[in-house]
């Protein structure tokens, strides 16, 4: 009796989901500018931090990277965790208050529904972030180093944000089983900052742990794609998504085991 | 009287803040654990970075455990005794206000002690053992460094009740609010001598990480009069500040009849 819904009209819904949140982000544009602005406010303090510590060393590279490498380099580690919304705690919050009925009585999948809020979300501020941010590290150290790098980095923002839609979308339905998430939040935040490099690009972490780290899923998810901004190469690209899709498809599964078995514990009470 | 009244009234609020928290032991300790565990693996970063530099302008690995120390537990005091200080925007755009200002007492200080954060007290434990660790635990050591996370304490709880006080004017800022008080953690948490000049003046007034990290951690590394006063004057500035610019802000606050659109 299940009805199979062309793929226009599943095109069409999920596109009105993921435009959505432009026109949410356009209705409160002084939140917006105002994060913005902190964005801004980042990328001058760490290049504050960053010329010091190049002049303090009396060097033009640090393990390969000049002082123009390394703030591109963490402009696009900025961007990519600024630039997503905060999933976990949106599932968490549905799941406590009982919101996540409505969720599912929806005729659309609840992966899906989420991934396509979330990506309107990434793709209205990643754009605004770059390009405020980006005018600050220019203005701070110059152009970034190859053009060319901007076009080979998309393919791996994008797996990038799929992969930390995974980890939030898992911890968020965590909240199934525990009282709260946020000691998960944390945990997965700070280990994502330390391991995916977003302070210090991996390059200047002791070799052993360096190794360790670049083939672990957030290294894919911040280092990546910094790395291959300011010095893209066909290769690295090639590595990069390799290892990005694999991890994919390791927290993809994950996501839909934990999420089926999840809603069928799901009991909603009152009307 | 009347203040010894409102002094009373707070100290009440914090009990049943205390006793609510209580109530879900399990998730009470795993937020606690949480938060440090979370503070150990952020503090990681900065042994990875002195594993690679040494010294950074006078600064050792050292100086920056009790810079997490000062940072950890002055976050975390502010927010155990004002919680809300951070949540203001939410509360003034979900326009439950309402509920604060039907009641005699003072406003600010009601909204801001309705609630205590319990990993907060993580970071406040994290901050002592960390203190301790950092080694010169003597009686004077100890004192300045209690005046150290007084003032710490005050300029956040202060600074964040400036930054969500935007809402007033902005009608949505939560984002506003939580990526300010990220950034105030983020740059308390850097040693204070890289900054000079431009950036120096914008971490001590825009963004006055400077004030609840950098300055009293010099205090405590080499104990001055003239740093403390001018620690005690910045802390005095922003919470006039804070309290002047709610005040005014509140007088833009509009009713919370709002119509809530479940869609």
């Amino acid at each position: 009796m299940q009805r199979t819904l062309s793929t226009r009209t599943l095109f069409s819904r999920y596109g009105a989901l993921f435009r959505m949140p432009l026109s949410e982000n356009l209705a409160e544009m002084g939140n917006v500018v105002s994060a913005v602005l902190v964005m801004a406010m980042f990328m001058w303090v760490f290049g504050m931090l960053w010329q010091a510590v190049f002049a303090a060393q009396g060097t033009e590279q640090i393990a390969g990277l000049t002082l123009n490498h390394t703030l591109w380099y963490l402009l696009m580690a900025e961007l990519v965790v600024l630039s997503k919304p905060l999933l976990a705690e949106e599932i968490s919050d549905s799941i406590k208050t009982g919101n996540i009925a409505y969720d599912l009585i929806r005729p659309l999948n609840f992966g899906l529904f989420h991934l396509s809020r979330y990506a309107g979300h990434v793709v209205f501020r990643a754009g605004v972030n770059l390009l405020v941010g980006g005018a600050v590290v220019w203005l701070l150290a110059g152009p970034p180093p190859a053009w060319h790098g901007l076009l080979a980095v998309v393919p791996a923002l994008v797996l990038s944000w799929g992969l930390e839609f995974c980890f939030e979308a898992l911890i968020g339905l965590a909240a199934f089983w525990t009282e709260d998430i946020s000691a998960f939040r944390w945990i997965h935040q700070k280990v994502t900052f330390i391991l995916g490099g977003l302070f210090l690009p991996l390059d200047f972490y002791p070799g052993w742990l360096a190794s360790v780290a670049r083939v672990l899923p957030f290294a894919s998810i911040i280092y990546a794609p910094g790395r291959l901004f300011v010095d893209p190469s066909a290769d690295r690209l090639l590595s990069i998504l390799v290892l990005q899709l694999g991890w994919l498809v390791v927290l993809g599964l994950a996501f839909r085991l934990l999420s089926g078995r999840a809603l069928h514990r799901l009991t909603i009470n009152g009307g | 009287m009347e203040r010894g009244r409102g002094l009373g009234f707070v100290g009440a609020i914090w009990r049943v803040n205390l006793l609510s928290a209580m109530e879900y032991r399990v998730p009470f300790i795993m937020q606690i654990g949480g938060m440090m565990l979370n503070n150990i693996i952020y503090f990681a970063f900065w042994v990875l970075f002195f594993d690679r530099f040494d010294e950074v302008q006078g600064w050792t690995l050292r100086d920056m455990m009790l810079l997490f120390a000062v940072v950890a537990t002055g976050f975390g005091l502010a927010l155990i005794l004002f919680g809300n200080c951070r949540s203001i925007a939410k509360i003034v755009a979900a326009g439950d206000l309402d509920r604060y200002l039907a009641l005699p007492r003072p406003v600010l200080l009601h909204v801001i002690a309705s609630s205590s954060s319990a990993p907060s007290v993580g970071d406040f434990v994290f901050g002592l053992i960390w203190f301790a660790l950092a080694g010169d635990v003597t009686v004077a050591h100890g004192l300045r460094f209690l005046l150290a996370v007084v003032l710490s304490a005050c300029t956040f709880t202060a600074s964040l009740v400036l930054a969500n006080s935007l809402v007033f004017w902005l009608r949505r800022s939560e984002l506003f609010a939580d990526r300010f008080m990220n950034a105030m953690i983020t740059f308390s948490t850097y040693p204070g001598t890289l900054f000079d000049g431009a950036a120096r003046i914008f971490l001590f007034t825009l963004v006055p990480a400077g004030l609840t990290g950098a300055l009293p951690v010099e205090m405590l590394r080499n104990f001055e009069l003239a740093t403390l006063g001018w620690l005690c004057f910045g802390t005095g500035i922003l919470a006039a500040c804070a309290i002047l610019v709610f005040q005014v802000g509140l007088r833009r606050y509009e009713s919370g009849s709002a119509i809530v659109a479940r869609i």
